[in-house]
């Protein structure tokens, strides 16, 4: 082993202990970086530019934007007349209100784009719901965090913003890349639900449906369901770019909050604004104090070193063990920060293995959401388990089944490159 | 109430305070930010070419991110793992000391090493607005020495609640 790769081990093992210990995940990640230049000898006076940097983006700049995006779209009551909506679209199907999360989750996703945020909106409408008609709220919690999952993955999605600014892959690419597999997620949950309710004593009603019904959800939830369509049409005819798409969602969410439901006041918008700031900062810290780290990668020569350590083994093998890497890393790291330390060092190595980047950069996206619902550190559990009110082993217990669905999407990510590269593929090429 | 209650209590006080007003700032960069975005798309569709806002909304994404790192440390609401509990902030233990002194010094080193960079950025100049990086630098370097301020009111708490308590054992 060589020394840079010698150091990225020691610099992991301590990482993961200081996480461990408790540390935040800032300190933690900023202790390591801090501790290289020291010993290594380089001047305190490299981290400043280096965070600079890091944040200075106008890629970056799309994270406040649909973060405040889905903060308004909550506060104006939007998300309960989209899970109104999906409640009367499938009110035919035994597990309505388990089918109606997930469906929630895959429209909010076309708005927010960070699985934080749809877990607190999707799950503070929905879990208590579900609890109502039966559901334990174990598995109401599970459901609400597996299905926020497809937040990130189907587009606008943070962590592929974030994957684009330090990769440099295309992000309306990598968005395209990302419909068919948030797709699959949502499909794979709704199987997996619908075997798991029939063991439920629900209480809930199936109704007949009723078109008339359906008109009227439909008119009172259009506005808000027309915010996806909005944003990505607006991406991918070149009208804006992915950034300005955010800052539209977050105006036309702002518009009709304020100006068609009434539900939106100005004390509302200044509180959205300050959480979605707050909620950026939190993460762009951690980014910049990550960009040492990556830093230390490059300035040590550890990619090259991984990519020639790694040269005539067999590529199924170097993939599957990409793939576990990642989803070990995202058990234990934040995905922001799991991207800024090691896409630096795997991004090469996919590319060596002749993985494509939109794909190998999606791949890297499904890996790390999984990690939201895995113990120790799983995010969205947190979230979910915080709104349900029940201990967090429980809703960790009830999250164990819908790892599968999770990782069968992973794997057709893994194995079958035209679910992430057929839409960029038809659209972009024009 | 004992004294030490009563400081402790004022300096949480003062941190609640200050992370409001940072708060409120990062969120006037947000609401700052979507606005001069929406009136670039609008003033692209009438036609016209506002180059000074690309430049002007990254200056206020770092200005926000620094100020909205300031208020969440003020409310300690940067991502740790919390499945082992997440500690009584009122009975402090060595293990809490070690931490926010360990914050501390990373975003005192951070700091005292970043101040001679904010000078060496204003070399580089920005295209559209009369500004230099140094702007941006002194964001991130007052910021995170704002974060250790921060740190450091957090660490006299729990230095006073930990001495208080290992002193009532004692007296006990």
């Amino acid at each position: 082993m060589t020394a840079g790769l010698t150091l990225v081990a020691w610099s992991s093992v301590l990482l993961i202990l200081l996480v461990l210990l408790r540390f935040p995940l800032v300190v933690a990640i900023g202790a390591v970086g801090a501790l290289y230049l020291v010993t290594a000898d380089l001047p305190a006076g490299t981290v400043a530019p280096l965070i600079t940097n890091a944040i200075d983006s106008s890629i970056l700049l799309a994270i406040p934007l649909y973060l405040l995006a889905g903060d308004l779209m909550n506060a104006s009551g939007a998300t309960q007349k989209i899970v109104d909506f999906a409640s009367v679209l499938l009110s035919r199907v035994r597990g309505r209100l388990a089918h109606t999360n997930v469906a929630t989750s895959l429209i909010f996703a076309g708005m927010s784009g960070s699985a934080l945020a749809d877990a607190a909106a999707v799950g503070k409408v929905m879990i208590p719901a579900m609890e109502k008609q039966g559901y334990k709220a174990s598995f109401a919690a599970a459901l609400t965090a597996s299905a926020s999952t497809i937040g990130p993955i189907f587009p606008p999605s943070i962590p592929m913003i974030v994957y684009g600014a330090i990769t440099g892959v295309s992000v309306g690419a990598l968005f395209l890349g990302g419909v068919i597999p948030g797709v699959l997620v949502a499909l794979a949950l709704m199987g997996y639900s619908a075997f798991a309710v029939r063991r439920m004593k629900l209480t809930e009603t199936r109704e007949p449906f009723s078109a008339s019904a359906l008109f009227r959800a439909t008119r009172t939830a259009i506005l808000p369901l027309l915010t996806p369509v909005i944003i990505l049409s607006g991406i991918f005819t070149g009208i804006m770019t992915p950034t300005e798409a955010g800052a539209v969602a977050a105006g036309y969410a702002a518009l009709i909050g304020a100006a068609v439901y009434r539900t939106l006041d100005f004390g509302k918008i200044v509180d959205c604004c300050v959480a979605s700031m707050k909620g950026t900062a939190t993460v762009m810290v951690l980014l910049g104090f990550a960009a040492v780290l990556g830093w230390m990668i490059t300035f040590e020569g550890v990619a090259r070193d991984f990519v020639q350590s790694t040269a005539g083994m067999d590529r199924v093998v170097l993939i599957l063990t990409i793939n576990l890497v990642l989803l070990i890393i995202g058990m234990f790291m934040d995905s922001t920060a799991a991207m800024l330390v090691f896409v630096p060092l795997l991004a090469p190595l996919a590319n060596s293995l002749g993985i494509p980047p939109v794909q190998f950069g999606v791949m890297v996206v499904v890996n790390l959401m999984i990690g939201l619902v895995t113990p120790p550190v799983g995010f969205s559990l947190y979230v979910t388990a915080r709104i349900a009110g029940v201990p967090l082993h429980e809703v960790i217990r009830a999250a164990v089944p819908f790892y599968l669905p999770l990782i069968l999407v992973l794997i057709a990510v893994v194995v079958v490159p035209a679910a992430t590269l057929w839409l960029p593929s038809i659209m972009l090429a024009r | 109430m004992s004294g030490a209650d009563s400081f402790v209590n004022r300096l949480r006080a003062l941190r609640a305070a200050v992370g409001r007003v940072f708060g409120w700032a990062a969120g006037l960069a947000a609401f700052l930010i979507t606005t001069l975005l929406l009136g670039l798309v609008l003033g692209r569709a009438l036609g016209l070419n506002i180059v000074w806002i690309p430049e002007t909304t990254r200056i206020m994404l770092v200005w926000g991110v620094a100020l909205g790192a300031v208020s969440a440390s003020c409310s300690r609401e940067h991502f740790r793992l919390e499945l082992l509990g997440s500690g009584d902030p009122d009975r402090p233990t060595v293990f809490d000391l070690v931490r926010t002194s360990l914050a501390l010094a990373l975003f005192a080193y951070v700091t005292v090493g970043g101040i001679p960079t904010i000078a060496s950025a204003a070399m580089q100049a920005f295209a559209s607005v009369p500004l230099s990086y140094s702007v941006m630098r002194a964001a991130i370097v007052w910021g995170i020495g704002l974060m250790a301020a921060v740190e450091c009111l957090i660490l006299i708490e729990q230095l006073v609640l930990y001495v208080r308590r290992r002193f009532a054992g004692v007296a006990s």
